[in-house]
């Protein structure tokens, strides 16, 4: 795994790929400069620059996760509030699930269609457990499958809403990386400040 | 057919990527409109060379927008589907086609569908799905389509289609094509055929026929024009009547921006649900789930609860309808006798003669609408209730009345004369919010350059005109030797259509009579032989190969969307440009050039077959656009009195354009909100100034006023009883899905759309799977042994000549079979006892299974009204995978939504 990591890191940052994995060290600096900056933002943000990668962010942990009991996290970076993002264990397996039983996944909040909050900032939500989907968008009603890459089950989005990359480590759940391209960003990996 | 195939269409993944490339602020920027649906969303194109990029500061990018945009509905947000590569000038471009962000009208700040969304994927890129375009004209030359130059192309058709006129008379000259294809494209093709070739044997895409008054029959015959509302109307209604049709589906960015935002009740009659209806029965709205084709029994039911509670709008109705005298006299114009309005001398009716057909009839109870139509009483009563009950203050709701294919392609006549019944009785059709409109299908792109010469028609109902002629019929009975299909698929869209197919090969690939060289003078001798024995020469004419192409001697490769400078008109009819922004693919030619070098071979160069470029065909074409609803000539005399480029200055009206029927009003050009309004634009234009008159006001088109149809169940219920499922039989019926409808043909070459539908899908209840065995991803084969044909009889003497009774007597009805695949999606979105299928999948054609039994009255097809049986046969690959779980839990509508 480690001799995989390697290699993806060596890529130029803006191959546009979908996912990136990054050494632990890296991502972890960039979190925190991204934190540091976050407490900082007065007025419109703004892009500065690009990160050097995904950072590795612990979002949770698998024992601390109840079914259908979803946590809420931003990443890959702090703020604004386009990077809040749900970590859910679904209760069944899952494209790209992580944990003993393949099925805690985690996803961008903003529906890719127009932006529309699924995960908003007064902690509602949007996940029907019944379904596994995230949505329907408070806007125009897209929805979008958890268990199946974010995939849409009705929906006006053009791309899947996309996933945030997990990995475990014991006990603890880490975000490692995106798979699609976050409301309102040309790049996933151009600092806001 | 050698060269193009669907060979890459499989079960695809679109790969996800986390960035798009900002254009640079100096990229070139297009407005065009979304080629797709009928709403036309417009969008804009930025174009610039490959390796160069933007900036995220608003000074630094074309969009002139600060990122990231951290607001919903900001706009300017390009998605990796909106961001394509292609070669322009041969050199490597970056494109972005996104939603104009800045749009105030139709999609107001960049709102859009899945589909267009995604047009960007559009683009003809040779190393992405795109490739394999068609991209030289080709001749069929043992069994391998071989490419050719224009000239022996277009010279072997045109010549052909001379020979064909003065051998075997010009009905032996035949053709399909598609009306969305722009203005200058379907004016040269139909200036061709109808005025140089005079014949009548020709069709629009859909159907058959060309669109005689048939597609809203009853709208057609009273005058009203299908698009005559604006948006406005319907985010003004409070509810909305909305029959074989869920615009969430079908008109999205309509739905979503003009619908949902503004939170009607909704009323729904379909036998299959998509979001729109749970989204309805959340808000109060009441969903009719009826058996196909059985919309006649509910529509009575509603109507007579109304009328018998005294809920329909006297004094609308006093004021606008008719008398008994009126209808007689042909509203004092003689008898009305014309293709659309002899139905209503016919069967007009005053209110008080409908009301007593109503209260008399025994198929317009709440009974029969419960046994027929497989609705619930109590959803009747409400129903009427909310669309017609006075409130308390005497003020009355208003309730608008949008229909689809869903509701006129089953029972074609009957159905929309039952609706339009409903929508008088609420006092629909005149007033803000209160308003009677098709929702539509494509967009608006026919300038008919000639008269349709119904008069040579072999079609009629008893008494009646001639009624539209029907091409697959002719085709058939062994009439034709020539056929000019257009920018259309053919066989998959028509009824019965593997019968059909089979009868296209037998005149076709499978005549002794086939090329062995490329050479002109040979292939004429070698296809002039094979029309002296009842053979067909078959050219298309289009951007992709089709199930039929394998069969056509002469392959015409066109330019599409994007690749001309283009225009034609969405569904609150806007005017707008289609700009031109890269390049066609190899040899690829606008319709209109390839048209125009046919009628050049044809011999007809010398009747103003000279157009050096699409301005010239667009300056032309306007003069017939004229007294009908897409009047645009005023547009041209505006642009050539200030010497200006018609398509720069329609550029210039950007998102906006301008709704014809477009007039000159002192000087100024000025458009038209709306048809049929109680208060019609002042007239006062410099030039044509008197023709419009009719279409601003109200019911004046044809008949003058507001008339009811008497809706007797009996002109379709022998038919009904005949093709309703028996045994193990299930309906099959089929419609329009969002994410493909309108774009499949790009579509399967989209790995976003692909990968949640690999193939096509028979949509059925769960019972209906349980009773089978048979799971969501199980390959089920459908099919149908007893699939009816209707063989002739055409020509009515007496009415009843014509109805299916009528038909079975006199021996016109075949029995065939046919079968094809599919995948199984199961639910409960279908009713049981009901299937759904999508209409127009190459190579699983829905219509296979569809009994070519036209509307006697309309000519229309009855493509709702499938049945078959059902089985497993395997399992896709499909199923192994979590793809198709979305399609079981695609109308989600948590109680918090």
């Amino acid at each position: 795994m480690e001799g995989k990591k390697k290699e993806v890191a060596e890529k130029p940052d803006d191959c546009g790929c979908g996912v990136t994995r990054r050494q632990v060290m890296v991502g972890a600096a960039v979190g925190t400069a991204a934190l540091a900056a976050s407490g900082l933002v007065t007025g419109k943000p703004a892009i500065a620059g690009t990160m050097d990668g995904y950072p590795r962010k612990l979002v949770g942990t698998v024992s601390g996760l109840q079914t259908d009991q979803p946590q809420v996290f931003t990443y890959p970076q702090d703020s604004p509030s386009i990077f809040r993002s749900a970590l859910i264990k679904l209760g069944i397996p899952a494209a790209d699930g992580v944990g003993p039983e393949g099925d805690i996944v985690a996803f961008n909040g903003r529906c890719p269609h127009q932006g529309g909050e699924l995960v908003p900032e007064d902690d509602t939500l949007r996940y029907d457990a019944a379904s596994k989907t995230l949505g329907p968008c408070p806007w125009h009603l897209s929805t979008f499958d958890a268990s199946n890459e974010g995939m849409i089950t009705s929906a006006h989005s053009t791309q899947n809403l996309p996933q945030v990359v997990l990995e475990v480590e014991g006990d603890n759940i880490y975000a490692v990386g995106m798979k699609g391209l976050i409301y309102g960003m040309p790049a996933n990996l151009m600092k806001v400040s | 057919m050698a060269g193009t195939s669907f060979s890459n269409v499989g079960f695809a993944k679109d790969e996800p990527t986390d960035k798009v490339p900002l254009p640079p602020k100096d990229a070139k920027v297009y407005p065009t409109a979304c080629d797709y649906c009928i709403v036309g969303c417009a969008y804009k194109a930025f174009v610039w060379p490959k390796g160069t990029e933007g900036g995220p500061a608003a000074g630094d990018n074309a969009y002139g927008v600060d990122f990231p945009r951290v607001d919903a509905l900001a706009g300017w947000w390009p998605t990796p589907n909106q961001y394509n590569e292609a070669y322009i000038d041969g050199k490597l471009h970056s494109i972005v086609v996104i939603p104009d962000g800045n749009a105030t009208v139709v999609n107001r700040a960049g709102n859009h569908s899945i589909r267009g969304g995604a047009i960007a994927q559009k683009i003809y890129n040779p190393n992405k799905g795109t490739r394999d375009r068609l991209q030289t004209p080709m001749m069929r030359v043992g069994n391998y389509h071989l490419p050719v130059s224009w000239d022996t192309a277009t010279r072997v058709a045109g010549e052909l289609a001379r020979y064909t006129v003065n051998e075997f008379g010009e009905l032996a000259v035949a053709g399909k094509v598609g009306s969305y294809i722009f203005w200058e494209n379907t004016y040269a093709w139909t200036k061709l055929m109808m005025q140089q070739f005079e014949t009548m044997m020709v069709a629009h895409h859909d159907k058959p026929s060309w669109s005689f008054g048939a597609d809203s029959s009853a709208m057609s015959a009273l005058g009203i024009n299908a698009f005559a509302p604006a948006y406005d109307d319907y985010s003004s209604s409070e509810v909305i009547f909305s029959s074989g049709t869920d615009s969430y589906e079908d008109h999205t960015v309509l739905w979503t921006e003009w619908i949902q935002q503004a939170e009607p009740t909704l009323i729904y009659v379909l036998p299959r649900q998509s979001k729109g209806v749970p989204w309805a029965l959340s808000r109060g709205g009441v969903y009719f789930e009826i058996y196909p084709g059985t919309d006649v029994p509910l529509y009575n039911a509603i109507s007579r609860v109304i009328i018998e509670n005294g809920w329909y709008d006297k004094s609308w109705i006093n004021y606008h309808g008719v008398t008994r005298h009126d209808i007689n006299a042909g509203m004092g114009r003689g008898k009305r006798n014309s293709h659309k309005q002899w139905r209503t001398t016919k069967w007009g009716m005053t209110l008080s003669e409908f009301k007593q057909f109503i209260l008399n009839d025994e198929y317009s109870t709440l009974e029969a609408a419960e046994k027929i139509s497989g609705v619930k009483r109590a959803d009747i009563v409400r129903a009427a209730e909310i669309m017609a009950k006075p409130k308390p203050d005497g003020s009355r709701t208003k309730t608008s009345f949008i229909n689809e294919k869903g509701n006129y392609w089953s029972n074609n006549w009957l159905n929309n004369a039952g609706f339009v019944n409903l929508a008088f009785l609420c006092g629909a059709g005149t007033r803000l919010g209160q308003v009677i409109g098709r929702g539509g299908g494509h967009q608006r792109g026919m300038i008919q350059g000639h008269k349709y010469l119904s008069h040579k028609s072999p079609g009629r109902y008893g008494q009646s005109t001639r009624k539209a002629g029907d091409v697959d019929q002719w085709v058939q009975a062994g009439h034709v030797r020539w056929f000019y299909l257009t920018a259309c698929q053919w066989t998959n869209c028509s009824c019965a259509a593997s019968d059909l197919s089979e009868t296209i090969a037998d005149q076709t690939v499978r005549m002794p009579q086939q090329l062995q060289s490329t050479d002109a003078d040979h292939a004429i001798q070698v296809l002039k032989e094979r029309m002296q024995n009842r053979g067909l020469v078959l050219i298309h004419q289009d951007v992709y190969a089709r199930d039929v192409t394998e069969m056509a001697d002469i392959v015409l490769p066109a330019a599409q969307w994007g690749e001309a400078d283009l225009t034609r008109a969405q569904g609150e009819r806007r005017m707008r440009a289609y700009s031109k922004f890269t390049d066609a693919p190899g040899d690829a030619k606008p319709d209109w050039w390839i048209s125009q070098k046919i009628a050049q071979y044809a011999g007809f160069g010398a009747n103003g077959y000279n157009w050096k470029n699409n301005r010239d065909v667009l300056k032309e074409a306007a003069r017939y656009s004229r007294k009908g609803v897409l009047e645009y000539a005023p547009l041209i005399r505006y642009t050539t009195r200030l010497a200006v480029d018609p398509y720069k200055f329609i550029q210039s009206l950007g998102s906006t354009g301008l709704q014809t029927p477009i007039r000159l009003d002192l000087g100024k050009l000025v458009g038209t909100k709306k048809l049929h309004y109680e208060s019609a634009p002042q007239m006062r234009h410099e030039e044509n100034t008197t023709h419009h008159k009719k279409l601003f006001n109200w019911f004046t088109f044809s008949t003058g006023k507001a008339m009811f149809f008497k809706t007797d169940w009996r002109l379709f219920s022998d038919y009904f009883e005949r093709v309703k499922p028996r045994g193990d039989e299930l309906w099959v019926t089929n419609g329009r899905v969002n994410e493909m409808w309108q774009s499949l043909y790009d579509d399967l070459r989209r790995p976003y759309i692909m990968q949640r539908y690999p193939m096509n899908f028979i949509e059925m209840h769960k019972d209906d799977a349980a009773a089978r065995g048979i799971e969501t991803g199980d390959l089920v084969a459908v099919e149908n042994d007893d699939l009816l044909i209707q063989t002739g009889g055409v020509f009515g003497v007496r009415d009843e000549d014509s109805l299916f009774t009528g038909l079975m007597k006199a021996g016109h009805i075949k029995r065939s079979r046919a079968a094809l695949t599919a995948m199984a999606v199961v639910n409960t979105d279908v009713k049981k006892g009901v299937t759904f299928m999508y209409f127009l999948w190459p190579g699983s054609s829905f219509n296979s299974l569809m009994h070519n039994v036209p509307d006697p009255i309309t000519a229309a097809p009855r493509y709702k009204t499938a049945k078959g049986r059902i089985r497993k046969i395997g399992e896709t690959a499909a199923k192994r995978t979590g793809a198709l779980r979305g399609l079981e839990h695609k109308n989600t509508m948590p109680d918090w939504a």
